[in-house]
């Protein structure tokens, strides 16, 4: 039993699915009133995952890996105090600002790429929030769906760039969000306010400047993730049953073709199997 | 003149005589030669022991022969220089789940207290800084030799010195338990007169 616990696919997919699904179903299911922050399931599930697999962080974090707990629990105050007040600056802030807490150690070190890479993230961070904001609609479990799908994608090339513990993070945020979802689905039961979108993308934000400053990953790869948030639109089908099935499918075409991309251009250097 | 040289020794021993011995002396790590080694042990999914080093590092001891107390030691060792003769597991260890060489590319020790044991031993204790998180630890540490290297004739001494760590007190706690949580440090160091 306690190798099982210990075991990154519980850590990381079993462990936050678990958590998420539960927590989503007590709040979705106990009230109008709980359900609009049902979104907090991804939260509990992701967080669950990470006490399981590092433990509880210091008070003051220190190291980038650290911080990432503190961000996750600041994003989503953040989305709970601007929830129904749609302020796409107001993400992009908190997301600039957990890139910026990531990385500043190597940002502060000299004029160098390193900024023009937290430059890139950012940029990033926006060109996601323009493609899963934009028309308005909170309530859209729909638009969560990518998220899932390039948490995958990031996961996997962090895994690429020898950061087992940035991959886990990034495919439990995956197994939360999954948990949340399949409530959704086939029947849309709850909405997710800010919650379900901001978290992750503030969280994906800082896990990528964790990638590019401090892991040998292929950072420009990330990039090849983008368009994914981009599909939700493109899918015209109506149905609750297809839908997030064909958003979830045309997202993983970027996210394969970036996760391809990174072991082609790292294939020499992967860290798995040693 | 007779009268002057006299008068000029006296002068001499006198300030000789009311100034402190000569305390220590400062030697550096022989970074040259790269006459070191800094490496750890730690189990291995609790079969083998994994061995790793640290390729790159600096120091300087300053050693006081006639009182070893007031001796000191200060190490800075390059993260990025870890070595396990395996690059994946080289990737893997040097990226944010262990050594985290990126944000903290350097570990140091720094003494803080030298009690001398017999025949050459002492017990260290200084503070370890390694990602992020600075902790007092004590190494077992033994003075291999003192003297003139007998090719170059340069003044060298060498030390050799041992401890245990938690890496879990550093902060490193991913793989735990499966990878061990216990670490044996070992350092060698020659050093050369400055």
């Amino acid at each position: 039993m306690s190798d099982l616990l210990i075991h990154p696919a519980f850590q990381s997919a079993v462990l936050p699915f678990a958590v998420a699904l539960c927590a989503a179903a007590v709040l979705g299911f106990s009230s109008p009133v709980t359900a609009r922050y049902a979104g907090l399931a991804v939260v509990a599930g992701f967080l669950a995952a990470y006490v399981s697999t590092f433990g509880l962080p210091p008070l003051l974090p220190k190291t980038s890996g650290q911080k990432i707990f503190a961000i996750a629990v600041l994003a989503t105050i953040g989305s709970l105090l601007f929830d129904g007040h749609r302020t796409m600056a107001v993400g992009l802030h908190l997301a600039l600002i957990s890139i910026l807490w990531i990385g500043w150690r190597k940002i502060m070190a000299a004029p160098s790429l390193d900024h023009l890479s937290a430059l890139l993230i950012v940029a990033g961070a926006a060109v996601a929030l323009l493609g899963t904001e934009r028309d308005g609609n909170d309530d859209d479990v729909d638009k969560a769906v990518p998220f899932l799908i390039v948490s995958l994608g990031v996961a996997g090339i962090a895994f690429i760039g020898a950061s087992t513990s940035i991959a886990q993070n990034a495919g439990a945020l995956s197994a939360a969000l999954g948990g949340l979802l399949i409530l959704n689905w086939p029947k849309r039961r709850f909405g997710f306010g800010l919650l379900a979108r901001w978290v992750p993308l503030i969280v994906l934000s800082a896990l990528s400047a964790q990638i590019v400053f401090f892991t040998s990953a292929p950072a420009w790869t990330l990039v090849l993730l983008l368009p994914a948030f981009y599909v939700e639109r493109r899918v015209t089908s109506t149905s609750a049953l297809k839908r997030p099935v064909l958003i979830a499918l045309c997202a993983a075409v970027p996210t394969g073709t970036a996760f391809a991309a990174a072991w082609f251009a790292a294939s020499s250097n992967l860290s798995g199997g040693y | 003149m007779n009268r002057f040289i006299t008068l000029f020794l006296g002068v001499f021993l006198a300030i000789a005589a009311i100034l402190p011995a000569s305390a220590a002396d400062t030697y550096a790590v022989d970074t040259q030669g790269r006459h070191y080694y800094a490496g750890f042990q730690i189990s291995h999914l609790g079969f083998s022991i994994m061995h790793g080093r640290f390729d790159e590092l600096d120091g300087s001891i300053q050693y006081d022969a006639a009182n070893p107390s007031a001796s000191k030691v200060s190490v800075v060792i390059q993260a990025a220089s870890f070595n396990s003769n395996n690059p994946k597991r080289d990737g893997h260890l040097k990226s944010p789940d262990f050594f985290n060489v990126g944000e903290f590319p350097e570990i140091t020790f720094v003494s803080t207290k030298v009690e001398p044991g017999a025949n050459g031993t002492a017990k260290i204790t200084g503070d370890l800084t390694m990602v992020g998180v600075t902790k007092s630890i004590t190494l077992d540490a033994r003075l291999i030799q003192v003297g003139a290297n007998p090719f170059t004739k340069a003044a060298t001494a060498a030390w050799s010195a041992r401890g245990t760590i938690k890496r879990s007190d550093f902060d490193i706690k991913y793989g735990l338990p499966a990878i061990g949580d216990d670490v044996t440090l070992l350092l060698d160091i020659e050093a050369l007169k400055q």
